[in-house]
Formats: structure tokens, C-alpha cells, sequence
């Protein structure tokens, strides 16, 4: 009797765990979801380009924390964020977005960060200037500017790092971001 | 009270200080490795005494039923502490259900105290054969970090200086972190073998691992330690090679392992303790001791820092019973 109790306890445990490996059940379907490929901050608001949408998204918030929620209420859609390849920031931004994007929005360490004067996202741009990026970091034009990287540098002691410059043409130089800035 | 050999017995209080060192939180230097260094040095001379009782013939109940209690009540409070570090870093690390508040949180506590009542109840002998496969799986893990910290680590940036406290402050962190000291004087009675060089041994290896996986650990998040809220987790994240993943697979089981592993080795402590002093309730124990942890967390979840606390209450633990089998003698001999 009490080995046959200890089966039914064992297999009453085991029962439990392998429910419990349903972990990304509750996360729901991936066709319900926005997946974001690229932001642009300029202080006051934030622009989406997705994966799976042409459509760009503008959001106006100068806190990111706020944006997948803002954002759901425009798309009726859940924003992922984890997989943005690119941020792009003005002059203006503060290092908060980066901590925040790093922190919050949970991105890659490698996800490219640029500078720009101006608002460069608008449907399929974003592929664009991620490339544009690449090739001239492979010619050694452009540094590493992975989040990592560019968050270490303002932490650092020199408080600034070199990030690339892009305009409507794709990258066109570098810039030193300051950690004030 | 069955025995376990000395490898067992450094496995287990390995263990469980690897969980305490992956929630580490708040910023980690070269002022950390050295605290933690110096607070397990001081807390190797402070335990030599524990080891000589042992050796002269001694046992967890030559001090006493009251001594046993206040062990019973620190492996208890260290369950809690293990539960909130727990809850605390979950987020960080993606756990399921994390993010369903206290429902979720009692769900991650259930399953833990399921699997830990499972392993509670075959006893320490149970508990030291999964310790060996945790402590391999552990040192895989270390081996990663240490392989991604020097390949990918910022060498230059290791002298930096993070921490906001002084020498005094990351001494008493170093202490707080060792989550084997509480269960240290009462697992040593079981080893068998020389005590103190069971009791050698076991802190080197712990000073030892500290030491490797705080200097990983640092070398791959200095670059963000000002805003690492975990610093070992951050490591995990960073060190990870593949695009796709946020972190580590291999962090993600160690992780959930050890959680669940170091807080079995601080329920069995406990429960060996409470069969001793209450034979009736030995079946019962474990299960009673989980809850008593799981509300103690709940409790624990919104104190603020608490290192000084743990550290003067690890030292507590490797102090008090050869000082009460020392009172408790002298007063014999004083009463005859």
C-alpha cells in the first residue's frame, strides 16, 4: 500500500512538472503581436518601425517604460520589444532611453545605436540603415555601437561614446554622444 | 543521524552559497572579491572552534535543546531569505508567472517545496547524490562564465571602482552571501572524517568559487554594472552567443537547480534539527518548515538591506555552539 502510494505521489509530481513546462503558453501567439525593429527618439516622442508591419508608429512620450503600452492601445496589438536592432537617437536624448531600452525593453546587447537630426523612420527604412551600419562597420568606418558597448562608454570614465550619424542616405560619419546629452 | 562524506558535505555548503552569489544585487568590484575574501577568512577562524568540538567527540546537542533551537530558527530564516532572494530576482531572469504577482510567486514557491519535500524526505544521504549532480552542473556553468569573462570580459575596466560602500560595508556583504554558514554547524556533525579538515576544505573551495565567479561575473557586466540591478544575472545575459536568446539556457537551469537545491539543503538542516528536538513531528517536518519559510519571505519581501543582519547572523550560527558547550561545561563543573 505505501509503495503504491509513493508511485502515485511520483507520478503525481512528475504530472506537475512537465505542466509547468508549458512556461510560453500564457505568452500567446506570435500572429497577435507587433515585433519591433526600430525606434527613433527625439525627447518628446518615439517611432516605431515593425517586422511585421510596413506601417510606421509614432508615439508621443518622452518615457520609454511607456511605450509598449501606448503602443498596444494605437495597434490593439502587444509590442515585443526584444528583438529592436536599431535605436536611433537625437542629439537631445538622455542616456535613460538606453538604460531603459537595455533594462525594460530587454534588447540585444548588440542592438545598433545611431544618432540622426532627423526623423529617418518610415516603412522598410529601418532594414535600410541597420545594412547601411554593418557595411561601414565592416569597412571600419563606423565603430561598434552595440547598446553594450555605447552604454559602457557613457558610464565610463570619458562619460561619452562614438556612435554612428545617420541621414536619409544611411550613414554618413560618427559622432561623439555625451552622457548629458 | 546518518553520514555523508567530506566531498558531500563541500558540495552541499557550495550550494548553498551559489544561489545567495547569482542574486547578488547592487554593484560588484574588486572591493567586493576582497570583502568576501576577508569575511570568509574571518569566518574560518571564527568556526575553528566548532571544528575542535567535533573532533573532541562533540555533537549539535552538546549545547543544548535551546541552541538547537536557535539553529532550527536560523536554517528556517535563511529558507525565507532564499525564497525572497528568489521572488526578488525572477523577474530579471524570465521565470513563468513571474510577472502574475502573488499568485504567481506562491506557484514558484509550491513547486520548489514540492520538489524540495521530495528530496527532504530521503534524508541527508538524498540530499548529498543530488548534490553531486547540482555541483556539476553548477561548475559548468562557471567554467562558461569564466571562458566568456576572459574572452569577452573588459580586462581595464575590472579596477573600477562601483561600489558605494567602503572595505567594512563589502566585508559584511561577503558574510551575508555565504548561505552554507547557516547550516555549516550543524551538517559538520555528520561528515565523516577529520572535521577540521572537512571544515578547511570546505571554506577554501567556497573562497574559491567566490572568488572565480564574482571576477567573471565582473568582467562581463562592468561596462554596465552603475545600472546592473544583478550584476551575476546581467553576466548570464551578456555572455549569452546567441542573438535570439536574452539569456544563458544554461544559466535558466543552474539557476532554477540551485534555487531549488540550496533551499533543500537549509529545509533538510532544519528538519534534522527539529526530529531531535521533537521526535514525534520528524514525518511532518519538512512539510511545516516550508510553509514556516514561504511565510517568512512574504515577511521578508518588503525589508530593505539586510546584510549586516544575515552577516551578524552567520556568525551567530558558527560561534554559538562551541560557545554554549563551553558555558554549559564550565557550569557543570561549577555545579559539582
Amino acid at each position: 500500500m505505501r509503495r503504491i502510494r509513493g508511485i502515485i505521489v511520483r507520478q503525481l509530481l512528475c504530472g506537475i512538472c512537465v505542466l509547468m513546462l508549458t512556461g510560453c503558453g500564457r505568452a500567446g501567439h506570435l500572429q497577435d503581436k507587433d515585433i519591433l525593429c526600430a525606434a527613433g527618439f527625439d525627447g518628446s516622442s518615439v517611432t516605431m518601425e515593425f517586422y511585421t508591419d510596413e506601417k510606421c508608429l509614432t508615439v508621443q512620450t518622452d518615457d520609454i517604460s511607456a511605450v509598449p503600452a501606448a503602443a498596444g492601445i494605437a495597434t490593439g496589438r502587444d509590442l515585443l520589444t526584444g528583438h529592436t536592432s536599431l535605436i536611433i537617437l537625437s542629439r537631445r536624448s538622455s542616456m535613460d532611453a538606453l538604460v531603459s531600452a537595455l533594462k525594460e525593453w530587454k534588447v540585444s546587447p548588440e542592438c545598433i545605436i545611431a544618432v540622426s537630426d532627423e526623423q529617418l523612420l518610415s516603412g522598410g527604412e529601418a532594414q535600410r540603415l541597420i545594412g547601411s551600419v554593418r557595411r561601414a562597420q565592416e569597412q571600419q568606418l563606423a565603430p561598434d555601437c552595440g547598446i553594450v558597448t555605447v552604454l559602457g562608454g557613457l558610464l565610463g570614465i570619458s562619460h561619452e561614446a562614438e556612435v554612428p550619424l545617420l541621414d536619409k542616405n544611411g550613414f554618413c560619419g560618427t559622432v561623439l554622444l555625451k552622457r548629458d546629452t | 543521524m546518518k553520514r555523508i562524506n567530506e566531498r558531500s558535505f563541500t558540495a552541499l555548503i557550495l550550494i548553498a552559497d551559489a544561489f545567495p552569489l547569482l542574486c547578488i544585487s547592487g554593484s560588484i568590484s574588486l572591493l567586493t572579491v576582497l570583502g568576501v575574501l576577508t569575511g570568509m577568512a574571518a569566518q574560518t577562524v571564527i568556526a575553528l572552534p566548532l571544528a575542535g568540538l567535533y573532533s573532541s567527540g562533540g555533537t549539535i546537542r552538546s549545547g543544548g535543546r535551546l541552541v538547537q533551537t536557535v539553529y532550527l530558527l536560523i536554517a528556517t530564516v535563511w529558507g525565507a531569505l532564499l525564497f525572497d532572494m528568489l521572488w526578488r530576482t525572477s523577474g530579471a531572469v524570465y521565470i513563468p508567472h513571474e510577472g502574475s504577482g502573488k499568485y504567481g510567486k506562491l506557484l514558484i514557491a509550491g513547486c520548489i517545496g514540492a520538489v524540495c519535500l521530495y528530496i527532504a524526505v530521503s534524508g541527508l544521504s538524498g540530499l548529498a547524490r543530488a548534490g553531486a549532480v547540482t555541483a556539476v552542473i553548477g561548475g559548468a556553468l562557471l567554467l562558461e562564465l569564466v571562458i566568456c569573462g576572459v574572452m569577452q570580459g573588459d580586462m581595464q575596466r575590472i579596477t573600477e571602482l562601483h561600489s558605494t560602500g567602503g572595505l567594512a560595508e563589502e566585508i559584511y556583504r561577503g558574510i551575508a552571501l555565504g548561505g552554507g554558514s547557516g547550516c555549516l554547524p550543524v551538517l559538520l556533525g555528520s561528515v565523516r572524517g577529520a572535521p577540521l579538515r572537512s571544515l578547511l576544505r570546505t571554506f577554501m573551495s567556497r573562497a574559491l568559487f567566490a572568488v572565480i565567479f564574482l571576477l567573471s561575473a565582473e568582467l562581463l557586466a562592468a561596462p554596465v554594472m552603475a545600472i546592473s540591478d544583478f550584476p551575476a544575472v546581467m553576466a548570464a545575459q551578456l555572455s549569452q552567443p546567441f542573438p535570439s536568446q536574452r539569456i544563458d539556457a544554461l544559466f535558466m537551469i543552474v539557476f532554477s537547480c540551485i534555487a531549488v537545491y540550496s533551499i533543500t539543503v537549509q529545509t533538510v538542516t532544519a528538519a534534522l534539527i527539529a526530529g531531535e528536538l521533537i521526535p514525534s513531528c520528524k514525518r511532518y517536518a519538512p512539510a511545516v518548515i516550508l510553509l514556516l519559510m514561504t511565510a517568512g519571505a512574504v515577511i521578508l519581501e518588503h525589508s530593505g538591506s539586510t546584510s549586516p543582519v544575515i552577516a551578524g547572523m552567520n556568525i551567530i550560527a558558527l560561534i554559538l555552539l562551541p560557545a554554549a558547550h563551553i558555558i554549559r561545561t564550565k557550569m557543570r563543573i561549577e555545579n559539582a
